[in-house]
């Protein structure tokens, strides 16, 4: 087997015994998506579509962040991570796969919640393809980020608000133009260029990046 | 081995770097300060005011390389950290760790004077545009270096963390240094660009010049003066710090 599948199936039997670490996220976003609506008086209403993306977005980004904060924590404290530094495999495929999982995990029932939460804000229908097509890329280069974030802490106790410093001005240019997407296409301008960068970002992240969290999980064993 | 790698190499010696470095501290501090009193003097008094901005324009003189000279520092911080990740040179992580909270306060204060140049002249301190929101990215992700590194007490292992994150955040510079290109914005693109003529008046032109010069001096005087005080800590215990202290 594959070092990629190895490690995929091997993240999706862990989450699976750990339902909650998927489950708290989705309840974080319905939680705060709820909040945002209480507090606006009446509720959205469908002229403030271009708000309601925004919020979409950003507490989508929360969640994901919240989500692989604690990546390879576990691997960490229990010696797991050195068996798998010290397998003569690619590490860099094995992040790969590592991250796959993690994406299905806990992305993929954030993404199931968004049509709900897009429903409370009283989201525009017309966007709602549009959210799709920008959030899937977009909730790929948020996983990744969060997993490097949680490399780059691995060890420092209580890493919360470090992790949000380091990973959220990353996040930055796919949520402009993730949104910009969204609201471009929400006024029927033109869009493209923001839909092709955001995927280019995504593929871009899904290539390079596991280079740097693979370095850092080397890194962490060396002393 | 040619002057450029040899003196590479040597550079990657924290004693002959200490030692090396000392007079050019001193020399670039003289310049800094007299080039930017020079600049500043020049700019303030004796150029004509714009036409269409009257005097705000004046603060060009400091928004402007404050502004170039902190993404220069987050280039150059990302590129350290290329050479730490690829050679594990210690002066690479020596000169992150002395540049990066320049870099933070020269960011910091980029976004205040264009705050207070934007009052006048675009009716409003803050517009959330591609270019000032990125500028505010760059503030945070130097932040996050400085935070990062004093998280992980491990010195070689902040290093390298510190590394790998700048060389991620580096990304950034890209998009603020086209983002007006790509999306209307306020911010007027820049009036000195390589290939193009010039748009700014000669007799505005040279009082920037000499404060960029002076900036960049003073800028490199402190850069090195903190690079020569975190060499002597890190050395502490060797034999030439016990040398250079006893005299």
């Amino acid at each position: 087997m594959s070092a990629f599948l190895i490690a995929f199936n091997r993240t999706i039997r862990i989450g699976w015994r750990h339902p909650l670490d998927s489950l708290n996220p989705m309840a974080f976003f319905i939680i705060v998506t709820s909040l945002i609506s209480i507090t606006v008086e009446g509720g959205f209403s469908a002229t403030e579509s271009a708000l309601a993306i925004a919020i979409l977005w950003v507490v989508l980004l929360l969640s994901t962040m919240m989500a692989s904060g604690s990546a390879y924590a576990q691997d960490y404290e229990d010696g797991s991570l050195e068996q798998l530094i010290a397998q003569n495999q690619s590490l860099y495929i094995s992040v790969q796969g590592s991250v796959a999982a993690r994406w299905f995990l806990s992305s993929v029932p954030l993404l199931a919640l968004v049509p709900l939460g897009a429903w409370m804000l009283n989201l525009d229908m017309s966007v709602w393809g549009m959210l799709f097509l920008t959030l899937i890329p977009g909730s790929i280069v948020f996983a990744l980020f969060g997993v490097l974030g949680a490399t780059l802490t691995l060890g420092v106790g209580r890493n919360g608000v470090l992790l949000a410093l380091l990973v959220l001005p990353l996040y930055v240019p796919v949520l402009l133009l993730g949104v910009g997407a969204c609201q471009r296409s929400l006024g029927q301008e033109p869009f493209e260029f923001a839909l092709i960068g955001i995927y280019a970002i995504a593929v871009a992240s899904i290539t390079f990046l596991p280079f740097a969290i693979a370095a850092l999980l080397r890194v962490s064993q060396e002393y | 081995m040619n002057w450029f790698t040899r003196t590479f190499h040597k550079m990657g010696s924290p004693p002959f770097f200490y030692r090396g470095a000392k007079n050019w501290v001193k020399w670039l501090y003289v310049i800094g300060l007299v080039s930017l009193l020079v600049g500043t003097v020049w700019g303030l008094g004796f150029t004509p005011a714009d036409r269409l901005q009257g005097d705000s324009f004046r603060i060009i003189y400091l928004h402007v390389p404050t502004a170039h000279l902190s993404q220069l520092i987050y280039i150059a911080i990302a590129v350290a950290g290329f050479v730490y990740l690829v050679w594990r040179m210690k002066m690479a992580d020596v000169f992150i760790v002395s540049a990066v909270w320049l870099g933070a306060w020269l960011t910091a204060f980029a976004l205040f004077s264009g705050i207070v140049w934007g009052i006048p002249t675009w009716g409003t301190g803050w517009v959330w545009d591609a270019r000032t929101t990125s500028v505010l990215v760059q503030l945070f992700l130097f932040l996050g270096l400085i935070a990062l590194r004093t998280a992980i007490p491990n010195s070689q292992r902040g290093a390298l963390a510190v590394a790998i994150l700048a060389i991620v955040g580096v990304i950034n510079i890209p998009i603020i240094k086209y983002s007006v290109d790509w999306f209307t914005t306020l911010h007027q693109p820049a009036s000195i660009q390589i290939g193009n003529p010039i748009s700014i008046d000669v007799s505005m032109l040279w009082p920037l010049l000499v404060n960029t010069i002076g900036l960049y001096s003073l800028a490199a005087g402190v850069i090195l003066y903190y690079m020569r005080i975190h060499v002597l800590r890190r050395e502490r215990g060797s034999d030439w710090v016990r040398d250079v202290l006893s005299n």
